[in-house]
């Protein structure tokens, strides 16, 4: 994987980081080097193997829809930022 | 009473040799005493502990495990003590609710000591990742513990603590114990509930134990176990192991030693360490052969793939909005989120959720992600095929002996082959168990067992086998003796 390959400014849009241009030129530099040994992975056959997402191959099992927990919204938004009448406090997105 | 195990000091408090109040008080002496040296713990509620261990009356009906300390890391989720995962995002986070492990071990009358230091988000190897400062390795003080669980492993190997909660999600048990001397192990995918343990990446992530020897984890493990509703990947499956049936090594049973690329790669030394295991093996009437797991060279690069992936998505939620640290003052809330994100996650921690942004982006998901996911089901059918053949796979913990700090904290790829001998058993949601198999040069070799899905009795009662002829997980580093 090349330097050129990597498009460092829309990584950081799509993972909403921040990071200064010395700090992306050095994330680049190992970003780089990380991808070339991942890329080791290219060489593999893979032909009519399926995917493994869970080791143990295990299906979600289902659920009744039913609320499990009781409402402890107070309790939760202690550890939030900043709140207000219940609501959590973001800057203004309307116009 | 820090040199007892667990089953003498059980002993101990049913005997009224001392009380719960005493063993505690114990412990909690020698953290205020030598954790400035290692660091291994970020917070500790000596009063809270005291308080549990005043009101606990022991009889001989009690629970066995009622009045034992135990030091839970600092990814589990705890009431009341915050929980900071290693990072400054949580340094104010206070759970609303304790994690299914720490609640079942706090049922059981186990009495916390506190929360051990680890790598930020679990993401490292050293422990250096940690915002609180690296925890040192109590055999050289200039040494690196291992990580992600270095603080657990640590406090484990100074005697701090008789046992410690821990995660592994490529090597997080395993290799820190390797590196402090002790014992290690992770258990099956699923078998413990990961409900209250921050997600770092989900079909990996499993808590498990480190503590001096086998016998001691034994006692934990099947408190610890089971079905939980709130983790839809917990097995409903019992360990069905006692403490008594440990001592019953089964007959016939056959070690594999995995032979692949990786022993090329790694300190000839600890392959020596190794060699010298497989006489006391042999010696107790285990075969041992080789096996070959083919595909093992690409478990690295594999793991690099699914597990950023998975952390770019799980740490998402880190927002600055509902819980977490937040940027002062941002102009818009593209802003709050940016520089939430760039202040609160240190830099490992970003490397790998732009590593799993890259993997799972437009153009690159299906020739990364997907295939990644492909060869998974390689390593674990590798592992299958030597199953047919063997019952316990034997290999190094890691390739080299505890490293010096700052040594390799700017090549991540050095870093991260530290794991070449743990990932593949993530990969394969499979169990395995680090063990003391010696010194090189006054710092501990770790070997390791992986053996199939739920065979954690096997895997304790072959290492408590080998501890029963061997006492390098007794030892104790000469400055945390006392």
């Amino acid at each position: 994987m090349k330097k050129q390959d990597i498009n460092i400014e829309t990584l950081k849009k799509l993972s909403m980081i921040h990071l200064t241009e010395d700090e992306s030129n050095q994330t680049l530099d190992k970003l780089s080097d990380i991808m070339e040994m991942i890329d080791e992975i290219i060489e593999v056959k893979v032909t009519n193997i399926k995917p493994l997402s869970n080791p143990l191959d295990q299906t979600q099992p289902l659920r009744l829809d039913e609320a499990t927990e009781k409402n402890q919204s107070e309790k939760y938004q202690t550890n939030a930022p900043k709140t207000k009448d219940g609501y959590y406090v973001v800057p203004q997105v309307v116009e | 009473m820090h040199t007892l195990s667990i089953k003498k000091q059980i002993k101990g408090l049913r005997a009224k040799e001392f009380s719960a109040s005493e063993i505690t008080s114990h412990y909690l002496s020698r953290i205020n005493e030598y954790n400035p040296k290692i660091n291994a713990f970020i917070t500790t509620h000596p009063d809270a502990s005291l308080e549990i261990a005043n009101g606990i009356e022991i009889s001989k009906k009690s629970n066995p495990l009622l009045g034992i300390p135990i030091a839970h890391k600092d990814i589990f989720c705890t009431q009341e003590v915050r929980t900071t995962c290693g990072s400054k995002m949580l340094e104010n986070f206070i759970s609303p609710y304790d994690a299914t492990i720490v609640e079942k071990i706090s049922q059981a009358g186990a009495i916390s000591l506190g929360k051990t230091n680890m790598d930020e988000f679990a993401m490292g190897s050293s422990n250096e990742t940690s915002f609180y400062g690296c925890c040192l390795n109590p055999w050289d003080l200039s040494k690196v513990p291992g990580g992600s669980s270095g603080g657990s492993a640590a406090a484990v190997a100074a005697r701090l603590t008789p046992i410690a909660t821990a995660t592994d999600n490529g090597g997080s048990i395993r290799q820190p114990a390797a590196f402090c001397g002790v014992t290690g192990l992770k258990p099956t995918y699923g078998r413990i509930s990961r409900y209250g343990m921050i997600a770092f990446a989900s079909s990996l992530d499993q808590a498990g134990f480190i503590a001096p020897s086998a016998e001691d984890i034994a006692y934990f493990l099947d408190v610890a176990s089971g079905y939980d509703p709130k983790d839809s990947t917990s097995l409903n499956e019992k360990v069905d192991i006692t403490t008594e049936e440990i001592t019953n090594l089964p007959k016939n049973i056959t070690i594999g030693l995995a032979e692949s690329e990786l022993t090329e790669h790694t300190d000839p030394r600890i392959l020596q360490k190794l060699e010298d295991a497989i006489k006391v093996f042999t010696s107790i009437g285990i075969k041992v052969t080789t096996v070959t797991l083919p595909h093992s060279k690409f478990a690295i690069p594999t793991y690099y793939v699914v597990a950023p992936a998975e952390a770019s998505s799980n740490l998402s939620r880190f927002d600055g909005i509902r819980f977490g640290y937040q940027t002062n003052q941002p102009k818009n809330i593209n802003e709050l989120y940016e520089k939430t994100r760039s202040e609160g996650f240190g830099s490992e921690v970003k490397r790998r959720i732009l590593i799993g942004t890259y993997v799972l982006s437009a153009g690159y998901y299906d020739a990364y992600y997907v295939k990644a996911q492909k060869i998974r089901r390689l390593i674990a059918n590798d592992y299958k095929e030597a199953f047919d053949k063997v019952d316990l796979i034997l290999s190094p913990t890691a390739p080299n002996l505890p490293f010096s700090i700052g040594e390799k904290s700017d090549d991540p790829i050095s870093m991260y082959h530290n794991d070449s001998y743990t990932v593949g058993a993530n990969l394969a949601g499979l169990p395995g168990i680090s063990f003391p198999v010696g010194f090189v040069d006054s710092l501990p070799v770790g070997a390791q067992l992986i053996g199939n899905h739920l065979s954690e009795k096997l895997l304790l009662q072959v290492t408590h086998a080998f501890q029963n002829k061997s006492d390098h997980h007794l030892a104790i580093p000469k400055e945390f003796e006392g």
